[in-house]
Parts: structure tokens; sequence; C-alpha cells
């Protein structure tokens, strides 16, 4: 039997409305599965990620500046960052919009907000699967 | 089964709305979000919810303000209240601080099954009393 333990899936989400990543950071630790890094200050973003070296990053759009594009350009230019896939939580794109696209738009990963739970959960599993896959990276920024 | 009707009245709208999404995405509650205190005992007469998940701290009326204009009004009175208290992020919430004596609460951020629990555990109490409140249920994801 195969008793190894799944290391936990680091997760750094930032967002400048603290209570939709607190929620986030409580229910996705409760399914064992991660550990979730709460930045609810753009410019403290950089750092953070550095600091915590996620596995992936769940990025509000629209932020105080910089925001969320301005960040995922940031990602980018870092060496030890511009690997990390990015998924963009947006009220801006509507969920239908982003199903009918695959969850992407431009290429980008996006969750439309309000998202479930669930939902989150399966961006971020799909997004890390294709980064195991290889074929990861930060698609263009917009 | 009949869904569950509930009310969220919450000024911060991102966080309401991502508690929006995922209590229906439970399939068990119908829900309505009410970013105004003010509009609150309007919404309630409309909506005529079985529980209000009521935010505490709230600009022109605070939660406590609006659960005594629920229960003075006829058409409100029954609807059982629990309270969304800001607990210290990332604290522990052992304790019932924050939580007004007497009433039903859940210290913001919680896990959703905690608060689906408080739902849950609202609605039979509430259907034993028929409105009184009383118990303490309190506290964030232990």
């Amino acid at each position: 039997m195969n008793t190894q333990v799944k290391p936990k899936k680091r997760i750094l989400v930032v967002d400048d409305d603290p209570g939709i990543p607190w929620f986030l950071k409580i229910n996705l630790e409760r399914t064992n599965d991660y550990i979730v890094k709460v930045e609810t200050h753009g410019s403290e973003a950089l750092r953070a990620a550095e600091a915590f070296a996620p596995d992936l990053i769940l990025l509000d759009v629209m932020m105080p500046e910089p925001d969320g594009g301005q960040l995922a350009e940031m990602f980018s230019a870092r060496p030890k960052l511009k690997h990390i896939p990015i998924v963009f939580l947006t009220a801006a794109v509507k969920k239908d919009e982003v199903a009918s696209h695959g969850g992407r738009v431009g290429g980008l990963r996006f969750i439309a907000k309000p998202a479930s739970l669930q939902e989150v959960i399966d961006c971020i599993e799909a997004e890390l699967k294709i980064r195991e896959s290889g074929a990861g990276g930060h698609g263009p920024v917009a | 089964m009949d869904k569950k009707r509930i009310l969220i009245v919450d000024d911060e709208p991102g966080l309401a709305r991502l508690l929006q999404a995922n209590l229906e995405s439970c399939g068990r509650y119908e829900t309505l979000v009410e970013h105004r205190a003010e509009s609150a005992v309007t919404a309630a007469r409309a909506f005529r919810p079985h529980v209000v998940l009521l935010d505490m701290v709230m600009p022109c009326l605070s939660g406590r303000e609006v659960a005594d204009q629920l229960q003075a009004d006829p058409g409100c009175a029954d609807v059982v209240v629990v309270f969304l208290t800001a607990a210290e992020h990332g604290a522990s919430a052992a304790g019932h601080d924050g939580g007004p004596a007497g009433a039903r609460w859940i210290a913001k951020p919680a896990s959703l099954e905690v608060i689906i629990r408080c739902i849950e555990q609202s609605l039979s109490s509430g259907r034993e009393e028929k409105g009184g409140g009383g118990e303490e249920h309190g506290g964030k994801d232990r």
C-alpha cells in the first residue's frame, strides 16, 4: 500500500477585498490539500510570492495599482516567479463567457467571481496539472 | 425538498456574493444578498427568509439595529437571525468574544461547513423555539 503523503500545494491569493481571500484560505485549507497565503495589498504581492514560493497564484484583476494585470507582468519579469501559473479572479468576465472558452480568455486562465469553492478547486487542479505536464508558464499578459 | 431561503445582509459585496454562490452550490438554499442595512427589512418582507445572515458592522445601521427592526416587524418577527462578526484574521475564535450575548453568531472568516451547520442548527432550533434567540452558537473553524 502506498502510504506516501501528498505534499500540500501552496496557493497565494492576492485580493484587496479581504473577505474573499480569507474565505478561500479557510475553505481551501480545510481540504488538507493546500497551504494558502493571503495578500491583500497588491504592492506587497511580489515580496509575498518570492517569500512563499507558491505553486499557483490566484490574482484579483481589479485592485488599486498595481492591478492584477500589472502584477502578472511583474511576476513574468522575475526569473523566480515567471513559471508560476496564475489564475485571475474577476467579476468583469461572466461565468458563461469563461466556460465557453474552456476557462481561458486571451490565453489566460480566469475564474468569474463569485465562484463556488468547487469551481476554484477544479480550476486550481486543472492549472497545476498543466504545469506538471510541462506545458505551464504564463500566457500572454493582457 | 423545499429550498430554505437565506437573506445575506452584508455591506462587503465580494464576500456576500461569494457566500451566496457557495450556499447556492449546495442545492439546499435559495439566497438573496442585500448590501444596504437600511434596506434589510424591506428585503426580508419581500423575500421571506428562513434565516438572515446579518453582518454586525455596517455603515448607517448596525446588525444589532437591523435585528431589532426585524424583530419589531410583524412580517419578519419569526425570522432567525445569525450574526456575522469579524474575528481577527487568523486568530483563534475559541471564545465568544465579538458576538452579541444571547444570539447566534458566526465569526468571520468561517468555513462553509461551519456556516451551513449554523444555518441548519438555527433552522431546527427556530422551528422548536419559533424565534427565540438564546443559544450561543459561536465560533468559526475550530
